[in-house]
């Protein structure tokens, strides 16, 4: 590796993949475990007849690319910010070497950041090859070459030009009604702004899976949702990572609330309303499933599970400054917690219990909370 | 009115700092000591930001056993503040005004005393370092609080602020009697740096002179 690739890497690369170690092991597990484990196929089975699948079917096809395309744009977004960041103001150092040669690094750096999708790809196109589907897997590639070279040609240009940084943002983000207090309409706004694209693939898997399980179940003559629940659950657990993000702004950019005269119970409130909103897409779909593919009682079992489940995830972070890796074994226990519940007592006490769990741990962590700097 | 009762603050299992016992009286303080000496530190566990051992009381409430009628008393400003670049400075100030109850006519008065009106409706992002600290300085002066807690609150500003802020402090202690605990690190020949105490964090432990 030579330095200025080096550099590059580091800045980049190293800290794109870490800041979404968390968004990586949810999809891994999902794409290699959970799914493969659920199809009953062995995992190239699975995998083969999925890209067969994808290149045979247009619109299928489509969406395969949209979701690269969100891929893409948060690490183009990442790059970009990362770019304008303080600490990386030696970068434009870079703009010294030759246009070609500038481009020529970040086409590799695009290259890395798009890998978990481009290793997919070149699955896509070997099975495309042995199918004889020629047509689909040229725009796949020339999806995955775009997706490498638009951004790249992009970083240099923002690199050269710092103005062009608007372009990118959305100004002020998505606006949200005034009908919460100020403070969960900040955390909003942070989700608005920072985090859309997690928020929406975490709604879309969360969503997605509840319908269309629900909906097979009883097609399929059955009503035990409880395989439904599983998967609705697991959904609910990734929006954790969400909320880590908001405690991880909170303690960056308002620290200065904690000091404000706010009760803790208007404190409690305001985080309650934060998960509300947060989950809205996932009450509204339980809401649509009633009462064909979902008994009534199922729907609000599920939605106060959820909504149990997220409050107590919140107040979790106020226990102690994790980690997001330790924060995520938590998160994998309270799995396996809600698995065991499930099958012995049932939902019902597990969400009247964690409702008062979330109460509790948040009134003994919130004003002992603190961001510890570790050795 | 400010006293501290076998406070002690750990980092990582070190003792950053101990005090046994401190009683402040109302007025000026500057809180003063080397880099790393526990300023910042002092300042954060009065506010009520970070925990601690031991207890804070402000006009006989004590902070761990009535936390939020202690934080109407007092306000914080932070040596190089933080805040959502997404947000308009207004946003923060409206925030601030609906939570300490404060009249739009004061809030505009503090704004002008700043000048800070050419920019407030800006978003966060487009402040410099010395505009976003006036904002902070404006958001601890919003309300009637009695204790107003700041970490170098000079630092950064312009001549023009840096006069203002001076002139402003001054004038709310001898109003209304507002205690200012202040930390910095310049030893400025003003008005407002000559007519304050002095306490000197040392050896994770405070003196006053």
């Amino acid at each position: 590796m030579n330095s200025p690739f080096k550099i590059l890497f580091r800045s980049f690369v190293q800290s794109f993949y870490k800041e979404n170690a968390g968004f990586f092991v949810f999809l891994f597990t999902m794409m290699f475990y959970i799914v493969v484990q659920l199809n009953g196929a062995g995992l190239f089975a699975y995998h083969y007849s999925l890209a067969s699948g994808t290149l045979k079917n247009n619109s299928f096809l489509l969406i395969v690319f949209f979701g690269w395309l969100l891929y893409a744009r948060k690490y183009v977004a990442f790059v970009s910010n990362t770019i304008y960041k303080q600490e990386y103001s030696f970068l434009y150092i870079f703009n010294c070497l030759g246009k070609a040669k500038r481009l020529r690094l970040f086409v590799f750096i695009e290259l890395l950041l798009l890998l978990p999708i481009l290793l997919y790809g070149v699955f896509m196109i070997l099975v495309g090859l042995q199918q004889h589907l020629y047509f689909p897997l040229l725009s796949v590639m020339l999806f995955l070459m775009s997706l490498c070279i638009v951004p790249a040609a992009w970083h240099v240009y923002l690199l050269n030009d710092p103005s062009k940084r608007s372009l990118l943002q959305w100004k002020n983000g998505i606006m949200l009604p005034r009908l919460l207090s100020p403070y969960p309409i900040i955390l909003l706004r942070f989700v608005a702004n920072k985090q859309r694209i997690m928020w929406a693939g975490v709604k879309l898997f969360t969503c997605g899976v509840l319908y269309k399980l629900a909906q097979n179940n009883v097609e399929a003559g059955g009503f035990d949702n409880r395989f439904t629940f599983i998967f609705f659950n697991f959904g609910i657990l990734a929006n954790g990572i969400i909320m880590y993000r908001i405690r991880e702004f909170e303690e960056t950019s308002l620290s200065f609330y904690r000091g404000v005269p706010v009760s803790l119970i208007k404190r409690f409130i305001q985080y309650a309303l934060t998960c509300l909103v947060l989950l809205l897409p996932e009450f509204i779909t339980a809401g649509m499933l009633v009462p064909v593919y979902l008994h009534y009682e199922d729907a609000i079992r599920f939605i106060l599970c959820g909504y149990s489940l997220l409050l107590l995830m919140n107040s979790i972070t106020f226990l102690k400054n994790f980690s997001m890796q330790e924060y995520l074994k938590i998160l994998l226990l309270i799995f396996c917690v809600q698995y065991l519940f499930l099958l012995t007592i049932g939902l019902t006490v597990l969400y009247l219990l964690f409702f008062i769990l979330a109460g509790i741990l948040f009134s003994k962590g919130y004003y002992k909370f603190e961001q510890v700097i570790k050795k | 009115m400010l006293q501290l009762s076998a406070v002690q603050k750990f980092y990582n299992k070190d003792l950053i700092l101990d005090i046994p016992q401190l009683h402040l009286e109302s007025g000026i303080y500057w809180v003063k000591g080397a880099n790393g000496s526990g300023k910042t530190t002092l300042l954060k566990m009065i506010a009520g930001l970070i925990p601690f051992k031991g207890d804070i009381s402000f006009k006989n409430t004590s902070l761990q056993n009535d936390p939020l009628a202690y934080r109407q008393m007092v306000s914080w400003a932070e040596a190089e503040p933080l805040f959502p670049l997404f947000m308009t400075g207004m946003e923060l100030v409206c925030l601030y005004g609906s939570i300490r109850n404060i009249s739009k006519k004061d809030i505009a008065e503090l704004l002008e005393i700043f000048s800070l009106h050419d920019y407030v409706n800006n978003s966060i992002g487009t402040y410099s370092a010395g505009m976003t600290k006036k904002l902070s300085l404006v958001l601890a002066f919003i309300g009637n609080t009695s204790l107003i807690v700041l970490d170098e609150p000079l630092i950064t500003l312009d001549p023009y602020a840096f006069t203002a802020a001076c002139k402003f402090i001054l004038e709310r202690f001898k109003n209304t009697g507002t205690a200012f605990l202040m930390s910095s690190h310049q030893d400025l020949d003003t008005e407002l740096t000559l007519s304050g105490k002095e306490i000197t964090v040392i050896n994770r432990s405070v003196l006053i002179k």
